[in-house]
């Protein structure tokens, strides 16, 4: 399945150009941005009803419009909807998808058909939050979108909607982490040439550093959807304190993540407004290394300050005070980036276009956001607003007057580009208006409300509190708001219909993807741009005077028939299938319906292996961004498996974090006793030996000798499989000696980690097997070693974790218990 | 008070060691250290003569936890900078080059290598369990004080090797690494801030030397080592980046332009190019 290169038409058709079944099987990153925003937009209707649902309900006091339960699900399902369902899937599937590869000059992501996958597992997952509304037991999750433990858990709320949950957000999280290896491994590796960091437009440092924050983030709440799936499913206690173990682990999981997750929303909308704001200023970023720095900056304090988000869980006054001081200087970079935004806006020639207009709106609601969000880092005042509507302020402040019109702006600035057509600059006024006064009006008085007491998360109030007349101005704001969404929609309509044909450049913008026709050809660049300075395509149209910096790049559109033929991958069905089976395989579980789980994976795994061998490496060599690129040098793969060990690597140190503290507090149950160190030992070196064979491989197969590359390659397999069946013989004895997976605190997490790690060099023992029936096919020469090479790091990888997990778990416990 | 001035007879030695070492080196290489690396190794003797007298024998002997771990934070993140910022690339070739140590030092530098070097010992050496064994046996203590500078030394290689023959990473790969190191230091500060009880049983026997419980000492320490540590490191990476950055903007062609422009808009053109 190689693709053919083509040579290029005359014409160059658009990227929307095309049957509709080509969307389904489409792995242009623009395409699949597009259908990340339509789905985006569709929940954002979806959520934005909820909100109105929440205002109607608090309307009036002791209001029967929703009952208890339903306004449970309701406010959950607006707070998860829009954080995982609207604006992620807005700001990185959407816009940096469509943006990323036009913004460093590459005609597509680093792995198109990852890219794809990403897409339809992202709609498989918010197909499935919202399944419970199918069953008759079921109904929409209503734990509230951080769903604290222990009200998760089986006993406290049965009934299959939080299962959905859980597993729904996994499935959430298996595509944000994809995306992110994918953006990380698309900039290290593609940029065009001549573009080095300090030169990339800064929406893409801020997507940079969001990969980085969503590859390190998202293994802490997939660890703790996994042991809350084990509590509902298996039985496992691992948020109960019955067992010894404590419901607080949830929030440090959750928070872990949760915090970085609120700096993976945040600064691609800095990216956005440091977009707009040069481009109508007419003038360069002010400061520019700093507003990169300020981002890492972020990125790097937005791990040490999860804990203000547990004030009220009583950690005590040192961690407390620690969190307060590690949570404020976060204000410093952001402080940075208000002040940089401000400068170069001061002394521009302003084009007050309605984008504009929605990134100067950015600047003063996310500054009175960012004000009320240092009030949250001083304990003694968190205290006091914690679960009041103070905090739903502050929040609302930084994730709709931050986060919210940087999208709106945005999308102003952006759709001619998506579309080929003009929004009404008129209607986007109004628009603006309606925004500024329906946000402020909804949201301001909440400020009020909290201090007053009214608690979050209420579904009604008694008459006799005094909140009565904020609470229904807050309503009336509310539909204001929606009304001026409601604008937007008509907008995009009328533009969709009968708008103005957008030139390619309607702004006179700085960025590289305004340099190209829109909408764009599928190809993006005829040929590939050279960059020697920031702006490139400023300094493309007005030479060197604009900032000092001879930025002159090659032209963008050659006469035709002299153009390069252009390498596109060829399109695949596998994503929609693979995430369809991943969705049957999720409702088999839920449903506890085995037929299912067996189709759904069934389903799974013939469309990973049937990727695999797709892949062109084992095909025709014809991968189009070898050409294109200019980043780094290394090979994409490479830079791409190396991103997903890091991720991995934070996975284990969870597991075994977690297994460090809870081995100490199990009660009762045989405990580290029983483990048998000889034959683990035996294990281990089998392991390393099987380290040692593969090094051997790649040396065979960088020499180009078949034998000994076959020879050592299923010598390496041999190893792990004796591995797994020691593993599987050690469980049964352990199960014998007493030591079940449900026993104790010890033995869950025993078993959790040894498990997952057991499973991945069952993973690595599957790929190597790949690798051998390809050797055998004569189709791994001397010049693939690289697939041999990324087997090996794999494998390597495991190794390192099982030596680790040997000592910690093994060793020391024997020492200890001596 | 006079435990301030208290030098151990190891730190003694190890200083005299060192020092001499150093001066030997630029004797048989023949050339002139200069008068910056003179103050650096200076300063890293005063701290290693800090670290290994006075704090080790207040941090264990009198068994105040807090200082145990600045003695940790200035063996591992202020001596071996300063080391090798001290020592330039001719005094290292001859024997860093040399037959046996190539190999071993080749793979050592790697800067996964040195990273997962620094992290075990690291995560390794504060497990209770090592710790008080530690604290309780001079003759364990000792080697893992020393082995922390080893450590130390290997773990700054990537980000400030002088040496071409074992070069230092590119610079976002540095800031990617020194971004890295929080996962150790949080891993191992975190449990001991966040702990609820007292973990090493060295230091449960109070009095303390400033009264303090504890507890207490626990928590200080941990968060000695979780902020400065972190702190630290954001200023490490903040250095490199600010290097970077000036190198690249140094790179680009053209007179470069002058601060002010930054302020100044560009009209509206008549017409495009």
């Amino acid at each position: 399945m190689a693709a053919q290169p083509k040579a290029i038409p005359a014409e160059y058709p658009s990227y929307l150009k095309g049957d509709p079944i080509s969307w389904l099987n489409t792995i242009d990153h623009k395409r699949v941005g597009v259908l990340y925003g339509v789905s985006a937009l569709f929940f954002m209707m979806l959520g934005g009803i909820e909100a109105l649902l929440i205002r109607i309900q608090l309307f009036e006091p002791n209001n029967t419009f929703l009952s208890a339960h339903v306004y449970n699900q309701v406010f959950t399902m607006h707070g998860t909807t829009m954080i995982f369902l609207v604006v992620m899937p807005l700001l990185l599937g959407f816009a940096a998808n469509f943006l990323v590869p036009l913004q460093i000059g590459a005609r597509d992501v680093a792995f198109p058909r990852l890219n794809a996958l990403s897409f339809w597992i992202f709609l498989s997952g918010a197909v499935f939050l919202h399944m419970g509304w199918f069953w008759h037991h079921g109904g929409l999750p209503d734990a509230g979108w951080f769903g604290y433990a222990n009200l998760t858990e089986r006993q406290y709320t049965p009934g299959m909607a939080i299962d959905f949950w859980d597993i729904g957000l996994l499935i959430l999280g298996v595509s944000t982490v994809m995306t992110g290896l994918n953006f990380f491994t698309t900039i290290v590796t593609m940029r065009a040439p001549g573009m080095t960091y300090m030169r990339m437009p800064m929406f893409v440092w801020s997507i940079l550093v969001t990969s980085i924050l969503i590859l390190l983030a998202f293994p802490p709440l997939t660890v703790g959807l996994i042991f809350l799936f084990m509590d509902r499913f298996f039985g496992t206690h691992y948020y109960q304190a019955v067992a010894g173990a404590t419901p607080i682990l949830w929030q440090h999981l959750f928070w872990l993540f949760g915090h970085p997750e609120v700096y993976i929303m945040a600064l691609p909308a800095f990216g956005m407004i440091s977009e707009i704001i040069p481009t109508f200023s007419r003038k360069p970023l002010f400061g520019y290394p700093m507003m990169a720095y300020s981002l890492i900056l972020i990125a790097f304090l937005s791990y040490g300050v999860w804990g203000h988000h547990m004030f009220a869980t009583g950690m005590g006054p040192v961690a407390d005070a620690t969190f307060a001081i590690t949570s404020m200087l976060i204000a410093i970079p952001t402080g940075i980036k208000i002040f940089s935004w401000i400068a170069t806006v001061w002394g521009g020639s302003l084009k007050m276009t309605t984008a504009f207009y929605f990134a100067l709106g950015f600047i003063v609601e996310f500054t009175i956001g960012g004000l009320s969000g240092i009030m949250h880092a001083a304990v003694p005042i968190d205290l006091q607003q914690t679960d009041s509507y103070f905090v739903v302020a502050h929040f609302h402040y930084v994730l709709f007057g931050g986060v919210m019109f940087a999208i709106l702006g945005a999308f102003y600035y952006w759709w001619p580009k998506v579309t080929g057509r003009m929004l009404s600059e008129k209607l986007g006024k109004v628009q603006f208006w309606l925004t500024v006064i329906g946000f402020n009006g909804t949201f301001f008085p909440m400020h009020f409300l909290g201090t007053w007491g009214m608690p979050r998360r209420i579904y009604t109030y008694g008459s006799g509190m005094g909140w009565t007349f904020w609470n229904q101005f807050e309503t009336v704001s509310a539909f204001i708001l929606g009304f001026a969404f409601l604008l937007m929609f008509i907008n995009m309509l009328r533009s969709l219909r009968d708008g103005e044909i957008a030139p390619a450049d309607p702004w006179d913008a700085r960025t590289l993807e305004w340099s190209i026709p829109s909408p764009p050809p599928a190809f993006n660049f005829v040929t590939v741009p050279s960059v020697s300075g920031r702006d490139a395509f400023w300094a493309r149209k007005y030479g060197t005077g604009s900032h000092g910096a001879a930025a002159v790049a090659s032209a963008g559109d050659p006469p035709n028939g002299e153009a390069e033929a252009i390498h596109m991958p060829e399109p695949s069905f596998f994503p929609i299938v693979l995430a369809a089976g991943l969705l049957l395989c999720g409702l088999g579980v839920v449903v506890a319906w085995w037929r299912l789980i067996m189709a759904g994976g069934v389903i799974l795994f013939l469309s990973i292996i049937g990727m695999a061998f797709q892949y062109p490496t084992f095909g025709q060599h014809t991968h189009e961004t070898e050409a294109a690129s200019g980043g780094g040098g290394e090979d994409l793969r490479k830079v791409g498996l190396w991103a997903f060990i890091g991720s991995e690597s934070v996975f284990f140190a969870t597991l075994i974090a977690t297994f460090m503290v809870y081995k100490s507090r199990s009660m009762g149950g045989p405990g580290a006793d029983v483990l048998e160190i000889p034959l683990t030992s035996f294990s281990t070196f089998i392991l390393l030996m099987s380290s040692l064979l593969m090094v051997l491989a790649l040396a065979a197969t960088q020499r180009g000798d078949k034998t000994w590359q076959r020879v050592w390659l299923a010598g390496t397999v041999l190893f792990g499989l004796i591995f797994l069946g020691d593993q599987a013989y050690e469980f049964t004895s352990l199960y014998h000696h007493g030591l079940g997976f449900t026993t104790d605190l010890f033995s869950q997490c025993f078993f959790t980690l040894v498990g997952f790690h057991g499973f991945h060099v069952f993973i690595g023992v599957v790929w190597l097997s790949v690798l051998l029936v390809v050797s055998f096919m004569d189709r791994l020469p001397k010049s693939r070693a690289l697939s041999v090479e990324l087997a090996g790091l794999y494998w390597h990888f495991v190794d390192i974790v099982w030596v680790v997990i040997f000592t910690l778990v093994y060793l020391m416990q024997k020492v200890k218990g001596a | 008070m006079a435990q301030l001035l208290y030098i151990t007879p190891g730190a003694a030695i190890a200083v005299a060691a060192l020092g001499a070492i150093y001066a030997l080196g630029a004797r048989r290489a023949g050339r002139a250290l200069g008068r910056d690396r003179k103050i650096m190794f200076g300063w890293a003797m005063v701290a290693l003569l800090l670290a290994l007298g006075p704090m080790d024998a207040i941090g264990v002997g009198h068994r105040f936890f807090l200082v145990h771990m600045i003695e940790h934070f200035t063996l591992t993140l202020i001596v071996p900078p300063l080391l090798i910022l001290a020592t330039p690339d001719w005094m290292l070739r001859p024997w860093m080059l040399s037959r046996p140590l190539r190999p071993v030092l080749a793979l050592l530098t790697k800067p996964l290598v040195a990273f997962l070097f620094f992290t075990l010992l690291f995560v390794g050496a504060h497990d209770p369990l090592i710790l008080d064994a530690a604290c309780h046996r001079e003759a364990l203590r000792i080697p893992i004080h020393l082995l922390f500078i080893v450590a130390g030394l290997v773990m700054w290689w990537p980000v400030m090797s002088p040496l071409p023959e074992f070069p230092p990473l590119s610079y976002p790969h540095q800031i990617l690494y020194v971004f890295l190191l929080l996962i150790p230091m949080t891993a191992v500060a975190a449990p001991i801030t966040l702990a609820h009880q007292v973990l090493y049983t060295w230091y449960m026997p109070a009095p303390h030397p400033l009264g303090l419980t504890p507890m207490e000492d626990q928590v200080l320490g941990g968060l000695f080592m979780w902020i400065v540590d972190g702190l630290f490191l954001m200023c490490v990476f903040s250095a490199i980046f600010f290097r970077w950055s000036q190198q690249e903007e140094g790179s680009q062609p053209g007179p470069g332009a002058p601060r002010r422009a930054q302020l100044r808009a560009v009209p509206t053109p008549h017409a495009r190019v």
